[in-house]
């Protein structure tokens, strides 16, 4: 073992910039402290988004803060699937539309290595968006492809096995990441290089070296006088409703974008005595605040108050509509609630509705359109009380198939 | 209920990142018809929630626990890990792959980071974030999120 060792998680979505992520990076920063006390071996991370890259964005302060490696990379979708890019430069994001769900492979590790870095096919056993079952089924020929993200902390055992295959199969080199999305899964998997890295030219020089020394591995294999587990088996394991249907391409997205950020009023309902006690009831909620009048004006609130879920058990009315004609198949894909001041007996609580965002991206299922709505409540004093969001997935293949 | 109604509370001093607390459910076909006759939400009356032979149809072995009825199961577990005079600012979950009905569901919430930055109604609450999370039988999360929470401090 070498002591120039570097451990690296290559793929880490944040809130900052990935819609589906919940992690900040300051977050994954404790997260990683609290690892290391446990006797883990981290020392950083690469910050991944999807379709989006931030120049401005600058982790460096909280990194040395922290005494960790924080790089940025970016997440693109492509027709075989999601690439990791390492060594972004202006020349190559000229290049592409980051927002595109279908960029053209062959081009895009081209760009990359021609530009000074370095892509790297992600989740490569995924379904859809990794690259394995466009090998398999349409005969893709992995042109310009040298590494690629075999043990990923997303995929099961199955997926990251027939990765591991197909880079035997056709020589690749390997990384393992965890592609976490919140701060808890940070290094599920990860990268141990033979060397030193610190910066991003650091990390694209070894993956661009044929002959550099690097393994992927597990967070938890990671403490001393553990032994590595074997790397995850591919051997044949059926993957419902998924076949023959790798194909990403298609049709670009037609809706109405006139409705995007139109606020408009869905109606208000009374905060009553009965309506919490009824609610409470529903929910076996035995909250004292809620219920008891006695002991809730000896708490914080001085009085009864609605328990935070009160606002979305009434029934709004919808914002302007979209008109999404893509796919047969619709399905909640994200809840978000944000509760600012209590609601108390006696409020009035009228809803405003937008349609604030839509959206594409690939996933397990092939392409998908996300659709987010937002309600924001407001009390009978101007207050906003509560905000929530509702993202639906509109996709072409059936539930067996969700996630990413 | 205890005579004691804040004998369950749970004060910031208490808390550390790596905390994790754990709730089970199992969500059946009666829970979830209960769930849906009681719901504002009219996107929730769909077979894919009821009818058997609609989720086989899907791929599915089982009917679909509908996402506000999850969502809910991980706001029951922050609640009650919080106590009383906890109070939920925030939760954000998405929904990754299909909760059935009849899945043997853990519940997990897990402390991510604690500051003192909180306010809780003038009284300098601390605010927690945690990581929360279903997690079938079948080793998949498929619904995750977070939240953040304000707890008060011993006097």
């Amino acid at each position: 073992m070498s002591d120039e060792a570097t451990y690296l998680d290559l793929h880490v979505h944040s809130h900052d910039g990935s819609d589906d992520a919940g992690g900040t990076v300051e977050g994954y920063l404790k997260w990683v402290a609290a690892r290391r006390a446990l006797g883990l071996r981290i020392d950083g991370f690469v910050v991944t988004e999807h379709r989006r890259w931030d120049p401005d964005r600058d982790y460096s302060e909280l990194a040395t803060r922290y005494d960790a490696i924080v790089l940025r990379g970016v997440e693109v979708e492509t027709d075989i699937g999601h690439v990791l890019v390492f060594g972004v430069t202006p020349e190559f994001l000229g290049h592409f539309d980051l927002t595109s769900v279908s960029l053209p492979y062959e081009e895009v590790f081209k760009v990359a290595w021609d530009t000074g870095g370095i892509a790297v096919g992600a989740h490569a056993g995924r379904p859809r968006i990794g690259c394995v079952e466009h090998v398999d089924e349409r005969g893709v020929t992995l042109e310009g492809v040298r590494v690629i993200e075999a043990l990923n902390g997303g995929s099961n055992d199955y997926e990251n096995g027939r990765a591991f295959d197909l880079a035997e199969k056709r020589g690749l080199r390997v990384v393992g990441a965890s592609d976490s999305h919140f701060v808890s899964a940070l290094g599920r998997c990860l990268t141990r290089f033979e060397s030193r890295i610190r910066t991003m030219d650091d990390l694209v020089a070894v993956l661009r070296d044929q002959n550099a020394s690097y393994t992927p591995m597990y967070l938890d294999d990671t403490k001393e006088g553990v032994e590595a587990r074997p790397r995850p088996s591919g051997a044949a394991r059926a993957v419902p409703g998924l076949s023959g249907k790798s194909d990403l391409g298609g049709d670009a997205l037609e809706y109405d974008t006139s409705v995007i950020g139109q606020e408009v009023p869905v109606g208000s309902f009374e905060v009553t005595r009965e309506l919490i006690a009824t609610f409470c009831e529903a929910l076996d909620q035995r909250n004292p605040l809620y219920t008891d009048e006695a002991v809730a004006a000896r708490g914080p609130y001085g009085g009864i108050v609605a328990p935070p879920g009160i606002v979305q058990s009434v029934r709004m009315g919808e914002p302007p509509d979209p008109k999404i004609t893509f796919g047969g198949f619709t399905l909640l894909a994200g809840q978000r609630f944000e509760y600012y001041l209590p609601v108390r007996p006696g409020d009035t609580i009228e809803g405003f509705a937008q349609v604030k965002e839509v959206y594409e991206k690939t996933g397990r299922s092939g392409r998908m359109v996300f659709v987010v709505r937002a309600t924001r409540y407001a009390n009978q004093h101007g207050e906003d009380v509560a905000y929530t969001e509702r993202t639906m997935a509109h996709r072409q293949a059936t539930p067996a198939a969700q996630g990413e | 209920m205890t005579t004691d109604p804040l004998a369950n509370q749970r004060y910031f001093e208490d808390v550390a990142a790596g905390d994790e607390f754990e709730e089970f459910q199992q969500p059946t076909a009666e829970n979830v018809a209960a769930y849906i006759k009681a719901s504002a939400n009219s996107t929730v009356r769909d077979g894919r929630f009821t009818d058997a032979d609609r989720a086989r149809a899907l791929g599915l072995d089982r009917p679909i626990v509908p996402g506000p009825m999850s969502a809910s199961m991980l706001t029951r577990l922050v609640t009650d890990w919080m106590g009383p005079l906890g109070r939920i600012t925030s939760l954000d979950v998405s929904f990754r792959r299909p909760v059935q009905h009849e899945d043997k569901l853990r519940c997990v919430a897990l402390v991510t980071d604690v500051n003192g930055d909180g306010d809780f109604e003038g009284t300098g609450a601390g605010a927690v974030h945690l990581d929360v999370t279903l997690e079938n039988e079948r080793g998949e999360k498929p619904v995750q999120g977070t939240a953040i929470v304000e707890l008060p401090r011993r006097a």
